[in-house]
């Protein structure tokens, strides 16, 4: 209900995102490190059993990394679809993974960190050079 | 250049290096005229003006123009002109108000090249240095090229100076790369733009940047952000081969001059980040401290015990830099926010904009602090019959309409920033769910153990067992199993319970993303989706948000919907459509795109029994009535993978189970009531968390019906409406275990609250709208009490208190496969842990008959049904939540399990092994040996 008469302000549209939000960058090093993910939680192994990096790394490679990866390869424009996505994609991924082992009575856990790292990996050196198709490259270095 | 050749550089900065660029940096010859645009603004600087023009016309491919812009210096202006008109040299007075800023745009606009270069007056740049600029322009996508600066030093440099803060001296400073790399902003004395990028851009900002000899600066910070920003695929480079001289006079290798400089970097910093955001104008300076200043008072240190004396000054030049650039943020930041134009002057403020500002500024932080003073205040062994409602303390509901008033505001702010509204409802997310799991420290609901349990399973077998009788139907959709299972032991954890108790305001936080996308694709009104999101979690009080299948599967539900809606659609517009959007991804990647909503439906197929069964329906809605051709694929994969796995995998349990589905099928009636509690048994409290739930309800959909009526008659969009409706027919098939009115409810109330937000957001037309101002900030308090009451008024069954929790501990630590576990109800933590060793029995949820038989002759009925010819070992657990579940519901009248219990101890065939006064743990006496063996 507009008040006739009452001050007009611009337009709230949002078609995306104000400030940094829309964009994201995928530089050769974050590609890298993406790619490298899966095998540096394989490392993490090495880690004692529930110490709290070896958990925030497990964490954070099987609910982001392979999905992150797989959404480089499409044709995403706003980094919150990507996010969203790559939670999403790596949720799905490790739950068909499991359901397949585990109908196979394959308990191997090598096994599916080895699948859900070569997926991430291949996923990643794949996608496209131009960041992910129509990602937009932030800022990534500066004066102070 | 091309990004092709990228390859990672510097190891502290994080900037990317152009490899291939760096081996032949001027061997692209480009067609393009330059400009090179020169300020200045005393005469006393006149020596330095004639070596930087100088320097120019030396240059080896000299500019086709040269600007020399004169800022309100008169004499100076008339001497230039002297020296210079004749020469061609474009010498003119700036046409803005006093400062480097407004010369500068001054001299964009009487630049006629392709490429405007900027040099200081006090600088003078190496002869190659316009070759060098222009020749990274080959690339298209370069909308501008820095340079390296270094200074001159008329008296030397300073010992104690730090090369890490040449940046105070306008110098290129350590740290920055070493080859052609993407960049940030560059540095004012040595850089170089497109003209079109600047024209559009807008040029300097004239708030920002020098004014005469004030040392402020990064008005280069933020145009290089700006121009950055206009272009999808544009870059900034940083080619340290072209080079200039900056000269450094010797009162800036002063202290006070240091200190003043980096003060005022700080101020400008906070400027930029005002305007263009802190994570944009901090993107960098937080790497630079981290790893530049860092590595750098490490190295002024180590340089002490090489007998070097100077490097203690430096280490201790860097901290005093580092703070009085850090005091000089604050301090801006604190000017920023009293001066900016989006801001009120306290000072000058009316009593209503005052409140607005501390609205905007006050209440996320005063809601935080209320709410966090509330969490000691909460005696959980108060807890009675409505939960934790009447122990929330008064600074709770304080937390929530502080933090509720606040974002209402911001959801009605023309300007409001994203992160800001982010913040609101993740803190609205953090009260309202983690509460809880904060103050317990057990795992809350009794059914979240359970699926604890059932993942402890596949922690410790391979497969799935079809044999078993106790909570088959989870071998049958283990997918959410077994992938915590796998978290589990690759995190070396003992299971799912230590992070299973943060999963309500983890799932909760998760659909933010996929809601914001669903409500953004139908509007373009930012209010309205935000109002939506704030009624969504208001109103979503049906508790499927614990360590459950349900609650992964409804945000990939809600992913997918999103998805298909806003990128896998026909590109050919129907009067029916979804609403235009232009953020939609080109066609050529749109079977990507389908890969990966397949991906997602085939993960939930054998994780969840109902969730595809409603996916299905909104894929019919959106392919087949909304005419959305694109999604027919999916849908038709979405049906053949669910009919493969329940036929080819999961027909076992469904032809077991057929007969219970048979009898439900088309009983609309017995189905929808079948969840609701018994008003005539249950007890007070329940009776009227009961009633809330239903208001709830009702009133989120009574005010989704009126905005629909309203939203519909200028956006006649059919999708939303028709999602809201999808699960309905569910209603026909089962009564999901009494569940299937409430998973409706859940399924559908992501779109009723978009049309509940539409109630007060009819239009999209911005201006002073009272009525929203009023009635949203007002509904949504409203909805606080009726969540309250809905979501934590059967905390008494959800929640477990040590005492529970010894006592289950207690019998799986003692109890050996094979035994029989008896309860009322199956309300007790570690309710299934290793359960397939064990029977198990709940003689409250037997029918009325058994019950009346067990409270009238505990001691016989309990002991037939524990009896030892049947299993070696039984165990009766009662606990407090099982009394309360029997008791709220009205299944059994108040204090039956305490005359059970003891009843039976003074029976001689029972020993009591546990008591305390939230739980009993008996055994039968005596098993046989012969049982054992």
């Amino acid at each position: 209900m507009t008040r006739a008469g009452g001050r007009r302000s611009p337009a709230r549209t949002m078609p995306a995102l104000r400030g940094s939000w829309g964009r994201v960058r995928v530089t050769p090093r974050w590609r890298l490190a993406l790619a490298c993910s899966g095998w540096l939680t394989w490392l993490g192994q090495l880690l004692p059993p529930g110490f709290p990096l070896r958990v925030l790394v497990v964490f954070g490679f099987v609910l982001i990394c392979p999905g992150l990866a797989l959404t480089l390869l499409l044709p995403l424009r706003e980094a919150v679809v990507r996010w969203v996505l790559a939670v999403a994609l790596s949720v799905s991924l490790a739950i068909l993974l499991n359901t397949v082992l585990t109908i196979a009575s394959n308990d191997s856990l090598p096994l599916r960190l080895a699948v859900l790292a070569t997926i991430t990996t291949v996923a990643a050196v794949a996608a496209p050079l131009d960041a992910a198709r129509g990602a937009m490259a932030a800022p990534g270095k500066a004066d102070p | 250049m091309t990004t092709g050749s990228t390859a990672p550089s510097d190891p502290l900065t994080g900037s990317t290096c152009d490899t291939a660029a760096t081996t032949e940096t001027t061997a692209v010859a480009t067609d393009l005229t330059t400009s090179v645009v020169i300020c200045a603004y005393t005469v006393l600087r006149w020596p330095d003006l004639v070596h930087a023009v100088a320097s120019v016309f030396s240059q080896s491919r000299p500019p086709d123009q040269i600007v020399v812009v004169i800022d309100h210096s008169p004499a100076l202006l008339q001497r230039a002109l002297d020296e210079w008109a004749h020469a061609g040299v474009s010498v003119v007075a700036s046409r803005y108000d006093r400062g480097l800023s407004g010369a500068r745009n001054t001299g964009i606009e009487v630049a006629t090249g392709d490429v405007v270069l900027f040099l200081d007056d006090d600088a003078v740049a190496e002869r190659d240095w316009v070759d060098r600029l222009v020749s990274a322009y080959a690339d298209p996508r370069v909308l501008g090229v820095g340079g390296r600066v270094r200074p001159r030093w008329a008296g030397g440099r300073p010992a104690w100076f730090p090369r890490e803060f040449d940046w105070v001296v306008g110098c290129s400073y350590r740290g920055l790369p070493v080859a052609r790399s993407e960049i940030r902003n560059f540095i004012g004395a040595n850089m170089s733009f497109r003209r079109d990028a600047l024209t559009a851009a807008g040029g300097f900002r004239h708030e920002l940047g020098r004014i005469g000899t004030v040392p402020s600066g990064c008005e280069e910070t933020e145009l290089c952000i700006r121009v950055h920003g206009q272009s999808v695929d544009g870059v900034l480079l940083y080619e340290p081969a072209a080079e200039v001289w900056h000269s450094v006079p010797s009162q800036r290798g002063t202290w006070s001059y240091f200190r003043s400089r980096c003060y005022a970097e700080g101020v400008s910093k906070a400027q930029v980040s005002g305007m263009v955001g802190a994570r944009r104008g901090l993107s960098s300076e937080l790497r630079y401290v981290l790893f530049t200043i860092t590595s750098g008072i490490v190295t002024s240190l180590g340089r002490v015990a090489l007998g070097r004396g100077s490097g203690v000054a430096r280490a201790l030049a860097m901290v005093v830099g580092l703070a009085a650039t850090s005091r000089g943020y604050l301090a801006g930041r604190a000017r920023s926010l009293r001066l900016s134009a989006a801001l009120p002057d306290l000072l000058t403020a009316t009593r209503r904009e005052r409140l607005a500002l501390l609205a905007r500024v006050g209440a996320v932080p005063a809601a935080i602090v209320l709410w966090l003073a509330s969490l000691g205040r909460i005696d959980l062994g108060q807890m009675g019959d409505l939960g934790l409602v009447p122990l929330l303390p008064i600074t709770f509901w304080a937390a929530l309409a502080v933090l509720l008033v606040s974002f209402c505001v911001q959801v009605l702010r023309p300007r409001s920033r994203t992160s800001v509204l982010v913040g609101h409802v993740l803190l609205l997310i953090a009260i309202l769910h983690a509460t809880p799991s904060i103050l317990y420290g057990t795992l809350r609901y009794s059914w979240a153990w359970k699926h604890v349990g059932v993942t402890d399973f596949f922690m410790r077998h391979a497969g799935v067992d079809r044999s078993l009788r106790e909570l088959s139907a989870y071998q049958y959709w283990p997918g959410f199993f077994t992938t915590n299972a796998m978290i589990s032991k690759l995190a070396g954890l003992r299971g799912a319970e230590g992070y299973a108790i943060w999963a309500p305001p983890f799932f909760n936080a998760l659909l933010l993303g996929p809601l914001f996308l669903i409500f953004s694709t139908f509007t373009r009104d930012r209010r309205l989706v935000w109002a939506a999101i704030g009624i969504f979690f208001l109103g979503s009080w049906v508790g499927q948000d614990y360590f459950a299948p349900q609650a992964c599967c409804y945000f990939l539900f809600l992913t997918i919907v999103a998805v298909c809606i806003r990128y896998v659609r026909s590109s050919r517009p129907t009067s029916r459509a979804l609403v235009p959007d232009t953020s939609v991804a080109p066609d050529r990647g749109q079977p990507l795109v389908l890969g990966a909503v397949v991906l997602m439906m085939a993960a939930i197929v054998p994780t969840h029994q109902l969730t595809p069964l409603v996916l299905i329906g909104a894929l019919v809605v959106l392919a087949l009535l909304c005419r959305q051709r694109r999604l027919a694929l999916p849908l038709l994969l979405l049906v053949g993978i669910t009919a493969a796995w329940n036929l080819l995998f999961a027909w076992p349990w469904l032809s077991q189970n057929l007969a219970d589905i048979g009898s439900s099928f088309g009983q609309l009636g017995a189905n929808a009531n079948s969840g609701f509690i018994n008003l005539a048994t249950a007890s007070r409290g329940q009776v009227l968390v009961a009633q809330m739930d239903r208001l709830l309800s009702v009133a989120v959909v009574a005010l989704a019906l009126v905005g629909f009526a309203r939203h519909f008659r200028t956006r006649r969009e059919v999708a939303l409406p028709l999602l809201a409706l999808t699960p309905v027919p569910l209603l026909f098939t089962s009564d999901y275990d009494g569940e299937m009115i409430f998973r409706i409810y859940l399924f559908g109330l992501p779109f009723a609250a978009f049309y509940a937000a539409a109630a007060f957001l009819p239009r999209e037309t911005a201006g002073r709208n009272w009525w929203a101002r009023v009635s949203l900030p007002l509904v949504m308090l409203l909805l606080v009490p009726g969540f309250a009451f809905s979501y934590y008024g059967k905390e008494e069954v959800n929640y477990f208190s040590p005492q529970e929790l010894q006592a289950a501990e207690l019998v799986y630590g003692i109890a050996p496969e094979g035994s029989q576990i008896v309860s009322a109800t199956s309300d007790f933590p570690w309710g299934f842990t290793n359960y397939e060793m064990y029977d198990y029995e709940r003689f409250a949820l037997e029918d009325p008959r058994t019950r009346q038989q067990v409270l009238a002759d505990p001691v016989g009925t309990l002991g037939d049904m524990m009896r030892l010819q049947s299993h070696h070992h039984s165990y009766l657990v009662l606990t407090r939540a099982q009394r309360f579940d029997v008791e709220m519901t009205g299944i059994m009248p108040p204090g039956s399990l305490d005359h059970i219990a003891q009843a039976l101890l003074r029976s001689p065939d029972f020993v009591l092994l546990y008591q305390s006064p939230d739980a009993v743990v008996i055994t039968r006496v005596g098993p046989t040996t012969e049982a054992s063996s």
